[in-house]
């Protein structure tokens, strides 16, 4: 059970400063991957440093309240329990005078859009402009506020990319990893707004090529698992229209993603989940089905890149944290859906699971957080980055998920998890689950075609004698 | 087959920076200052052949085993449509009609008979009459979803292999 203590110190000027959990993180403890059951302590310089701001609070006690929800629903996560070890949490309060608003008054300017969710439009928080580098000046300021963050940031010569077709796009683009901050990220509380989002914010000139990752936000540990994560959107943004995302051609811990592009049974990276994975599993009749592991689907990517669709996006799970509403189906993609109002519209299903994050998202923030504080590395490895990532994740494969396995009893989760959604009956007429047309089963990869027939040979015959009799 | 070539390579790169090593021992003077420049050059394609193994070792890493589905052989057939073809399907128990399913649908295994494998494929085929007759319990390895169906979309898989067990022993 992590400790949900916060200390707090004030500042000058009405601020005050935040210590979240330190009982969790002081003595720099993690499970140790290579010995199951046992604890390792990680440097000092490789803790994440996880800083908490706000905007548009006008009393402390209201921050302080917010502080104290984000920290239960943060350890709700499992993740984020086991590995509380390496989150270094601390908060900062700086009084607005005024509620967020579209006058961006408040402390540190976040704009609020007519829904009343914090404004998206024009990437103000790493546009050009006035405001928005007032926004960047204060934010900066208070991040620094902690003199001894860790700044260790990706390299420059980081390579995930491939070569794409025109149009084409990776979820996990390099250029979002070149120059970010590894063991730093920031939450900024906007109270009152309804939807959150995650954004890359630069330092002011000359460092602007250094930047952190944000979850900005209303339901803060889904931003944040964007963040630290890196982490995508599951839900269906779009109904029937295509994504131009692809996967990586070459698998790293830099590079793999929550959602994938292809469902072809050789390219996808959760199979060891699926009912033809580490728990073979099937039923018979009228039983139902398992579905964990297969290819659920829809990939929101993030509102704010292109093709951010349906059509060919899998995820492994029908809920998980990383999901939501937006355009979701609830059991099918026919009309019949009972998220079809009827009248034209639509209300997408909510499959957040503000609980858990789905078996492969888990994996992927184990892999993260233990890639953040120098886990995967081995003496001999490759000094190049790029060339590292691949072989991290191919050690992961071959020696390490079966640690992982074991530290989070993944079958017994597993197993949880199918008489979980076994129960489940979202049709309209009250259909299982398992017959749900928004999962599919992986394809088969492509085969040569068969050369022309020969007649049966002699020892072919006998086979089929022998079988005869 | 690309990575065993680097693989081979790093090999025989560092067989050579141990004898350019063994050779500066014996050296003094220009030849040893040539013969110490070779041996960065060498060991500087050891750290070029070592991180491109990686990246191909990464490259090449299998995803996963191939699938395989357990049950009882509940029925056997040959069709000689456009494409002649061995199916068989699998019951969750011994003796009863409950076909296992793929996802939602009944699972049909399949061998196609005009391929070059069909020798293998013929030999799967007392395996799994046999275990109908006496009940046994079989493992079907496969391939993913076909591009084409028996009964229903998404139904059929290509059978791989084929694994026996005698009642009462269970996979």
């Amino acid at each position: 059970m992590a400790d949900l203590t916060i200390t707090e110190t004030a500042l000058g000027d009405g601020r005050v400063r935040y210590e979240l959990g330190r009982p969790n993180w002081q003595a720099r403890r993690i499970p140790d991957i290579r010995s199951p059951g046992a604890t390792v302590q990680i440097a000092d310089d490789r803790l994440i440093d996880i800083v908490v701001l706000g905007d548009g609070y006008t009393d402390a006690a209201d921050f302080r309240a917010a502080l104290t929800t984000w920290l239960q629903e943060l350890y709700a996560i499992e993740v984020y329990e086991r590995f509380a070890g390496c989150l270094r949490i601390r908060a900062l309060y700086t009084p607005s005078s005024e509620a967020a608003s579209a006058s961006r008054g408040s402390y540190y300017g976040c704009p609020i859009a007519t829904d009343g969710g914090i404004d998206q439009k024009g990437k103000w928080w790493e546009a050009s402009g006035a405001r928005n580098d007032a926004f960047r000046e204060a934010f900066w300021a208070s991040v620094d506020t902690f003199d001894d963050l860790h700044l260790r940031r990706y390299p420059d010569d980081l390579t995930t990319n491939q070569e794409l077709s025109s149009g084409e796009l990776l979820v996990i683009d390099q250029d979002e990893l070149r120059g970010l901050y590894r063991n730093l990220v920031v939450s900024m509380l906007v109270q009152g707004g309804p939807s959150g989002f995650n954004g890359l914010v630069p330092r002011p000139a000359p460092d602007q090529d250094h930047y952190v990752k944000v979850a900005f936000g209303a339901y803060e540990i889904h931003e944040l698992s964007h963040a630290l994560g890196m982490l995508h959107d599951e839900y269906i943004h779009h109904r029937t229209e295509e994504v131009k995302y692809r996967d990586p051609v070459i698998p790293s811990v830099f590079s793999l993603s929550n959602v994938r592009f292809s469902d072809r049974v050789d390219q996808v990276p959760w199979l060891h989940l699926s009912p033809w994975g580490l728990e073979r599993r099937s039923a018979g009749g009228q039983s139902p089905s398992p579905v964990v592991g297969w290819m659920w689907l829809g990939g929101g990517i993030g509102l704010l890149k292109p093709g951010s669709r349906e059509i060919g996006a899998w995820h492994s799970e029908y809920r998980c944290l990383m999901n939501g509403g937006h355009d979701n189906y609830l059991f099918t993609q026919l009309d019949s859906d009972p998220t079809n109002l009827g009248d034209g519209t639509i209300k997408g299903a909510d499959l957040r699971d503000k609980t858990r994050l789905c078996l492969w998202c888990q994996e992927l923030v184990t892999i993260r957080l233990l890639e953040k504080t120098d886990q995967l590395i081995e003496p001999g490895d490759p000094a190049d980055i790029t060339a590292q990532g691949q072989v991290w994740y191919t050690r992961w494969v071959q020696e390490l998920r079966a640690a992982y396995l074991e530290l989070y009893d993944v079958r017994g989760q597993i197993a949880e998890l199918e008489d979980y959604y076994a129960k489940f009956t979202p049709g309209p007429a009250g259909e299982p689950l398992w017959q749900s047309d928004l999962y599919s089963v992986p394809k088969a990869a492509p085969a040569a075609a068969p050369p022309p027939a020969a007649p049966l040979a002699d020892d072919e015959l006998l086979l089929v004698t022998i079988a005869a009799g | 087959m690309a990575c065993e070539s680097l693989a081979q390579s790093l090999a025989g790169l560092e067989q050579r920076e141990k004898d350019q090593q063994d050779l500066i021992k014996l050296l003094n003077g220009h030849p040893l200052e040539v013969a110490k420049a070779r041996l960065t050059e060498i060991q500087r394609e050891i750290a070029k052949t070592s991180d491109d193994l990686a990246a191909c070792r990464a490259a090449n890493l299998p995803v996963t085993e191939s699938a395989s589905t357990v049950g009882y052989v509940g029925t056997v057939e040959v069709e000689t449509d456009a494409t002649p073809r061995l199916w068989f399907s699998l019951t969750a128990s011994a003796g009863t009609a409950d076909w296992v399913k793929i996802g939602s649908v009944r699972a049909w295994f399949t061998m196609d008979l005009s391929s070059t494998e069909r020798p293998y494929y013929l030999a799967m085929l007392p395996l799994l009459l046999e275990a109908m007759r006496n009940g046994d319990q079989v493992s079907a390895s496969h391939g993913g979803v076909a591009g084409f169906q028996k009964q229903a979309p998404n139904d059929s898989f290509e059978a791989i292999g084929v694994r026996v067990l005698r009642a009462p022993i269970r996979f």
